[in-house]
């Protein structure tokens, strides 16, 4: 492996994130607030990476396997420095809450150990929620989209860091893609703010809430999550764009070109919101009765629905006291999460439906054994290759959210307790059942269990493959 | 600049690479998926994958917007094909590539007819440079600037050669000719010497003078070799019959083997004067026989570039005169820099950067200087651009000595009223004259990026 290539890669992603810890030391100042704690990691970030950042590639090659553990440990290391505010300004005085709280945080997991997040410092805040809107489109795209880098290298990196089971750029170029796709993100989240500010929310708390729907993570600045703001307007508001952000970024580009046509013609696109609509009016079914009348039902399943589905993991009630049948409505929802290219986690719409074809084909071809067919997605045939990697993904998914339960049960905790916390962190939800409800928190967890759900959210965000490669020999070795 | 290109087998691939390095956006048409996403993950473009001659996938392609239609394809038929339907679908330029030689002689109409900016013939680009080379055999490559009595010349200093040890000022009165030497390939680096320069022995060294000056300076230095007067030729390919067309009209006798009965029949045919033999040229005892070690050139043309390098080698140590092998595999052309005795040639190399210069033309048809041709000096990173001065060019109206040049520059030759001089400390630049650029490991894309921009305006 091309060891310098790597380490230069992150020094520029350490640098980055000292640039970026400059929004929440504004803040902090801003609110009168000490700046140290954002100081100190941004000076330690300047120093590390600048030292990595002057690290001269002896070779430029630069394939599929240094993009891979770029991606991994860019990954780790922001979230281990990504956590020092919270330590340093005595928020999160224990070290493994406030790295998880971190993880969650750029993963968009939105699971937290916090009690009562409402007694952070507002510093801490911002930067608890803007972790979200980083990780969203992911650091290294956001390099991509500022520094002149080879696109040839680029491409093993995108590849590593947007979710999707294949990659397709806008533009020929890797930098105009990811300047495209960061203009998309960063427009939408204005547009959000600025919805949010007609339903009478503070600008400090739009900005921040925009910044967590538009990530898909869940972090909230309320104890309650978006409960807590009794509005039917911001609910619907926040509802819709936790929606739209579950969505492929390419089908708004091709919006803004005027493709609007081609765009809602897309097969994922019409999968998602079927499955959106199908499971609302199941669950709206099915809760009417105990939430008083039809409207209220569809206003609670929507909400709760689409911040599933999106993998976002705000609440605006406690669904751990619906139906069963509601309830692993949700669960299931888990695993689906968003379309391939969103900010959204989870499985992805796209995988579903190439595993959903390939089932088909697969036992169609057992009644008729000489029948050849290929797997169509988006009227474009697909290569085996990457029907083959789906399943594999797949399977690792599952293994991986079951190891997950193995580990957190030595806790003595109940079953579903684990098994949605399990899940909820490796789909990057954040709230699951019972103990870690949207009532609860992951507090209660020991350091083990932490360190595993940490792990689980980090193989989530980068798609299983980056985090896994890092702890294969074969993937460190010199020579290839 | 938007192009798209049809075909990534090795040549669409090469000029792809060349046109990627130089920051164009590139779509790729590919009918296989695994050759494409092959393509896609080693140069940064997009892609689209289908058949170039049906129009969906030009429109998937969106050629419409494109400035640029490259029909690169092994198919002559479907080249002409997909250019057709770009244009129609609104490419601003269409280039096609085409081998068979009865479409090649009616190029220029099928041009008009097709409504192309124009075709390449590979082969036909070979049998050119394979030719001019054969015709100056003391040069690895030859560039001649036409209607303006002006070459550059690349050649090897060799280990005895009089120019060894020898400081470039000193050249013009050692030899008393008017020549330039515009530059140096040592040790695998490019650059543009300075006065103080000092020759090595291996060095690679372009020279620009009037064809006359350059003779006369070849002979005088004793790099001068005698043009070639008989040619053996291995493989009787489509770039053999037009080599020996060329090589012919100049009185040059030539000799081809030929494999395939069939197409020593066909080469008899259409040569009636060059003498074809039928017989397996990777036999050894067959190349004695035909008389290499008395040929002053053997050019290896066969479709395979691993018996042109070995056939190449053994016929320079049998003696042969000047030995080309066309190698089509750029990757090969590095490692054979110094084990091959004199030139490799790659077909994909030479349109690519034909393509590359024609390109750079389209892009810069600017005000202040247009680019009228372009060409690399044995590699990528070195090239001679001409350009015409434009009346706005900041370039005009001082003499060089004042003007602020970047380092890697040089100006290597004035053409004023189609004659052309090397341009000295007292030469004022006037508009419409055009000027000949090399540059070495810097793109210059109009004449003003010649020069440094803060020294510039501390000048005024």
């Amino acid at each position: 492996m091309n060891r310098r290539i790597v380490g230069n890669i992150l020094g520029k992603v350490l640098l980055a994130e000292a640039a970026l810890l400059m929004l929440p030391m504004t803040a902090a100042a801003l609110f009168r607030e000490s700046v140290l704690p954002f100081l100190y990691p941004a000076l330690l970030l300047l120093l590390i990476g600048g030292m990595l950042n002057r690290i001269r590639p002896l070779r430029t090659d630069f394939y599929a396997r240094e993009g891979f553990v770029s991606v991994g440990l860019s990954w780790v290391l922001m979230s281990v420095f990504g956590a020092l505010p919270f330590v340093l300004a005595g928020d999160i005085p224990q070290g493994i809450d406030a790295l998880f709280e971190t993880v969650s945080g750029f993963t968009t997991t939105g699971a937290s150990i916090l009690d009562n997040p409402e007694t952070l410092s507002r510093g801490c805040m911002f930067w608890r929620l803007f972790t979200h809107w980083i990780g969203g489109m992911g650091v290294l795209v956001f390099i991509a989209a500022v520094l002149p880098v080879s696109g040839d290298r680029y491409l093993h990196i995108m590849r590593a860091e947007v979710p999707g089971p294949t990659v397709s750029k806008l533009v020929p170029r890797v930098r105009k893609t990811a300047r495209i796709l960061y203009l998309l993100y960063l427009g939408l989240t204005l547009a959000e703010c600025v919805m949010l500010l007609l339903g009478g929310m503070s600008f400090y708390e739009a900005l921040l809430h925009s910044f967590a729907t538009a990530g898909t993570g869940g972090f909230s600045t309320r104890a309650e999550s978006i409960a807590a703001f009794h509005s039917g307007y911001l609910e619907t508001v926040i509802a819709v764009f936790m929606m739209l952000f579950g969505c492929n970024f390419n089908l708004f580009y091709l919006i803004l070109l005027g493709h609007a046509a081609d765009a809602l013609r897309s097969e994922e696109l019409r999968v998602y919101l079927g499955i959106i609509a199908v499971s609302t009016l199941l669950i709206t079914a099915n809760i009417a009765a105990d939430c008083g009348g039809i409207l209220s039902g569809l206003r609670l399943a929507f909400f709760q629905v689409t911040t599933i589905i999106s993998t976002t993991g705000f609440t605006s009630c406690d669904f751990g006291r619906w139906p069963e049948f509601s309830r692993w409505i949700l669960v299931l929802l888990m695993f689906v999460g968003g379309c391939a290219g969103s900010t959204g986690g989870g499985i992805k719409v796209s995988r579903l439906i190439l595993l959903a074809k390939s089932a088909t084909a697969g036992l169609k071809r057992m009644i008729h054994p000489t029948q050849v067919k290929r797997i169509w997605l988006e009227k474009r045939p697909v290569t085996n290759e990457t029907v083959q990697d789906v399943h594999i993904f797949f399977f690792v998914y599952l293994f991986a959210c079951g190891l997950g339960v193995l580990i957190l049960s030595l806790d003595g905790r109940d079953l579903s307790t684990n098994l949605s916390a399990s899940i909820a962190c490796i789909s990057n939800v954040g709230p699951g059942l019972a103990a870690v409800g949207p009532t609860g928190n992951y507090g209660f967890f020991s350091t083990l269990s932490k360190l595993t759900l940490c792990f689980e959210m980090l193989l989530g965000r980068l798609e299983i493959f980056p985090m896994l490669f890092l702890f294969s020999p074969a993937v460190w070795k010199t020579n290839r | 600049m938007k192009i798209v290109i049809a075909g990534t087998d090795r040549m669409g691939m090469e000029i792809a690479r060349q046109l990627c390095r130089e920051g164009h956006d590139l779509t790729l048409i590919e009918q296989q998926q695994e050759r494409l996403e092959q393509a896609l993950g080693s140069l940064d473009v997009i892609g689209c994958c289908g058949s170039c001659a049906v129009p969906e996938t030009l429109a998937e392609a969106e050629v419409g917007q494109a400035d640029l239609f490259l029909a690169a394809t092994g198919s002559d038929e479907a080249n002409l094909i997909s250019c057709q339907l770009a244009r129609r679908l609104g490419a601003r330029h269409a280039v096609v590539l085409l081998r068979n030689p009865d479409y090649i002689q009616n190029s220029e109409l099928l041009k008009d007819t097709m409504n192309l900016s124009f075709s390449i013939h590979p082969d036909f680009m070979v049998a050119e440079e394979i030719s001019r080379v054969l015709q100056f055999p003391a040069a690895i490559r030859v560039e001649s600037f036409p209607d303006c009595e002006l070459e550059i010349v690349t050649f090897r200093v060799e280990e005895k050669s009089k120019l060894v040890g020898l400081p470039l000022y000193k050249i013009g009165s050692r030899f008393g000719q008017k020549i330039l030497v515009c530059c140096v390939e040592q040790n695998g680096s490019f650059q543009i010497p300075r006065g103080d320069f000092v020759l090595c022995e291996g060095d690679r060294i372009s020279v620009t003078g009037s064809p006359g000056a350059l003779r006369r300076f070849f002979i005088a230095s004793d790099v001068y070799k005698k043009p070639v007067k008989n040619v053996i030729l291995l493989g009787g390919s489509r770039s053999a019959v037009h080599l020996t067309r060329l090589l012919e009209s100049t009185g040059v006798s030539v000799t081809i083997i030929e494999q395939d009965l069939q197409r020593c029949g066909y080469l008899a045919e259409q040569l009636r004067t060059a003498d074809i033999r039928c017989a397996d040229g990777t036999d050894t005892a067959v190349l004695q026989e035909t008389g290499v070690r008395h040929s002053d050139g053997f050019v290896a043309l066969t479709g395979f570039d691993e018996y042109n390098i070995i056939l190449g080698m053994y016929a320079n140590k049998l003696g042969a005169g000047k030995v080309i092998a066309k190698v089509s595999n750029s990757k090969y052309t590095e490692l054979l820099r110094d084990v091959f005795p004199d030139r490799t040639l790659s077909p994909q190399s030479l349109v690519a950067e034909r393509i590359a210069g024609y390109v750079r033309g389209l892009n810069h048809a600017s005000e202040k200087s247009t680019i009228e041709a372009l060409y690399y000096l044995g590699d990528p990173r070195v090239s001679a651009t001409e350009f015409v001065v434009g009346e706005k060019s900041r370039c005009v109206g001082r003499s060089l000595a004042e003007l602020p040049l970047c380092s890697g520059v040089l100006l290597a030759a004035v053409i004023r009223m189609g004659k052309s001089f090397l341009p000295d400390g007292q030469t004022v630049l006037l508009p419409g004259d055009r000027v000949i650029v090399v540059t070495a490991g810097r793109t210059v894309l109009s004449l003003d990026d010649i020069l440094s921009g803060e020294r510039f305006e501390r000048a005024l």
